[in-house]
């Protein structure tokens, strides 16, 4: 049963990242990384951590991938315009970057020594999540909040001051 | 009954699909959606590797990068609208900024 | 194991066929007929079977009827595959939220306890928030896959409103979830069958009533019905759902409905005791003054489902009754009273709780 459910999961998260590469209008980009994100909560469910799969359905479903979608139907992106140069100059990155996967894929398997099972850990439940949250990380966690504000504000500021200069321009 | 080399088999594969987005494509907004997705692989071999080691540290640090991930999108986001007010593209391949402004695209 | 799946898809029909879509089809009619008696009118009153009318209610067969016999129109420049699926996500999103909510006491069968509840999950509140926040991609597909500049605009203006006032709610119920101490919630439902001075019960509306009153506006944005339907404007300015006809026009509009039951439960769950009866514990009635009235569990358990029906389909009464009274807002209006007065509120209903509960 477990193992069915990880290949399927599997295969919708490479699935919508190979959509997130190969689709030529952002929307269906997207959309793909929606799927990834979506499967990899599934793959938190079965990793038994409840809390960090309805995190990850939070933050990217209802936020990160929405913000994408945004910024995408604010700038009417519809189309990649750039496909046919892709494929001529991004030849030899293609290969460059498989070569990249594999090394990391070959060192990875030479190290070795990863054949552990995954339901040794405690159930990161709702309850003990924030228990360790709240003891063991309450000074990251603190911080979070100053990076979160740290990023609204860059954000706000990025975009605010950029709408009268554009004006100046034209 | 998956393990954890199968949960780090799909991180690898996931991270280099992230890897080669960022190299193949040019348009910043699926630049930054592939940023996304090394982050998730990241994660999810974070996630694997605390369920193995017995302990909520892997979901901890996850639910950290989450955060970061979170802030990172939202500036990132914001450079890419101010990338496209000034040069009218997101593609990377037409900003030149140090050759003087928006290059016209051949 | 089999046993279990096949409970489970019992509550599951139960649910669907009891609570939702009689309730969403219902309200059909009986929106046009609160409207119509909000401005003196008499309403959808004309379909009749054989002379028989029985006030209109037949209009609702004729609505499906027609609708579904109209064209399916898919605009030539459309992305097929989105502009198709997109009515049927916001169905979905609307739909899966229900499995949360408990519509009734756990009950005794054969020596087995079963939860009246689809899904008791440990993220309980989380869930809703993470599949209510589904429910944007269905005005973002719809917007987006039109190929229309209009839709596009409704979209966008969806998007920014929903998002918006997600973060409102999700802050009114942190307070919720802060006065129960879980996130689970057949626990909250639980934690409000107690009383204080074994008179007032301790439901959410007492307990945190600027929760209550944040949560209202902001999950009927949520539905992006009227004060907040910027995003649609059926009546003057056009929205995202604009390329719709026929059959997938029509499921918009039943995501509506069901996005209105399901907001209904939730109000009820959440602030007005879900299926607790004042007064009334497992064995009967027990008042303050110490009077009781015993009754049989059968009858317990009857009235409490009962009064989450009644709950229900009082709060959807109310969000007709609040649709077809307020005026549109602005949407700079709309977006400095999410943003700017709402989440401040928000944010103090945390800290102040927070403090209560501490000390």
């Amino acid at each position: 049963m477990e193992g069915i459910l990880f290949v399927l999961l599997s295969v919708l998260a490479l699935g919508g990242g190979l959509w997130v590469l190969l689709r030529r209008s952002p929307v269906d980009s997207a959309l793909g990384l929606l799927t990834t994100m979506v499967a990899i909560a599934g793959h938190y469910m079965l990793l038994d951590a409840p809390f960090l799969a309805a995190v990850q359905l939070i933050v990217y479903g209802g936020a990160v991938i929405i913000l994408f979608l945004f910024v995408i139907m604010l700038l009417n992106l519809r189309q990649d315009r750039l496909r046919a140069r892709r494929l001529a100059a991004g030849r030899w990155v293609y290969a460059l970057a498989g070569v990249a996967v594999l090394f990391c894929l070959a060192g990875i398997f030479l190290a070795g020594g990863t054949s552990g099972a995954v339901d040794a850990g405690p159930s990161g439940t709702v309850e003990a999540f924030g228990e360790a949250l709240f003891r063991r990380w309450v000074y990251p966690f603190e911080l979070t909040s100053v990076l979160l504000l740290a990023a609204l504000v860059g954000a706000v500021a990025l975009t605010r001051h950029a709408a009268p200069k554009a004006e100046d321009k034209a | 009954m998956p393990t954890l080399n199968h949960y780090l088999l799909l991180a690898i594969l996931l991270f280099g699909l992230g890897v080669t987005g960022v190299l193949i494509r040019r348009n910043a907004l699926v630049i930054l959606m592939c940023v996304e997705l090394m982050l998730n692989a990241a994660n999810l071999a974070l996630v694997a590797f605390g369920r193995s080691g017995g302990s909520l540290e892997g979901q901890a640090f996850a639910f950290f990068s989450m955060t970061v991930a979170a802030a990172e999108v939202a500036v990132g986001l914001a450079i890419v609208v101010l990338i496209f007010r000034h040069s009218g593209s997101t593609d990377l391949e037409s900003i030149r900024l140090v050759g003087g402004g928006a290059r016209e695209e051949q | 194991m089999l046993t279990l799946i096949l409970i489970s898809l019992a509550k599951v029909v139960a649910i669907l066929l009891v609570i939702i879509l009689p309730l969403a089809t219902l309200l059909t009619w009986v929106e046009r007929k609160q409207s119509a008696v909000m401005q003196d009118r008499l309403g959808a009153n004309r379909a009749d079977i054989l002379g028989l009318r029985v006030w209109g209610l037949f209009n609702i067969i004729a609505d499906g009827i027609k609708s579904f016999s109209k064209e399916d129109w898919v605009p030539p420049f459309a992305n097929r595959f989105l502009f198709n699926i997109a009515p049927f996500v916001g169905l979905f999103a609307a739909m899966v939220t229900f499995a949360v909510i408990p519509f009734g006491p756990p009950i005794h069968i054969a020596g087995q306890e079963i939860a009246l509840q689809v899904a008791d999950l440990n993220v309980g509140f989380l869930y809703i928030l993470a599949f209510g926040s589904m429910g944007v991609y269905s005005v973002v597909l719809a917007g987006w896959s039109s190929n229309n500049k209009y839709a596009q605009l409704g979209a966008m203006r969806g998007i920014s409103q929903m998002i918006s006032y997600e973060v409102v709610l999700g802050l009114a119920l942190v307070g919720v979830v802060l006065v129960h101490g879980s996130v689970r919630l057949p626990d909250i439902v639980a934690g409000q069958g107690e009383h204080w001075f074994g008179w007032i019960p301790k439901w959410g509306v007492f307990t945190q009533p600027l929760a209550f009153l944040l949560f209202l506006p902001a999950a009927i944005a949520e539905t992006k019905r009227v004060p907040f339907d910027i995003p649609e404007g059926e009546s003057e300015i056009i929205g995202y759902n604009l390329e719709y006809s026929g059959a997938k026009f029509a499921l918009f509009l039943l995501g509506e409905f069901i996005e209105i039951v399901v907001l209904s439960a939730l109000l009820a769950t959440l602030f007005f005791g879900g299926w607790q009866v004042p007064w009334l514990a497992d064995s009967g009635f027990v008042f303050g003054n110490g009077a009781t009235v015993e009754m049989a569990p059968l009858v317990v358990t009857v009235l409490r489902i009962a009064s989450f029906l009644l709950k229900v389909v009082f709060f959807c009464w109310l969000q007709l009754l609040i649709r077809w009274t307020l005026p549109r807002f602005r949407f700079d209006h709309l977006l400095r009273l999410g943003w700017r007065e709402m989440l401040p509120l928000a944010l103090l209903n945390v800290v102040v709780t927070a403090f209560v509960m501490l000390s």
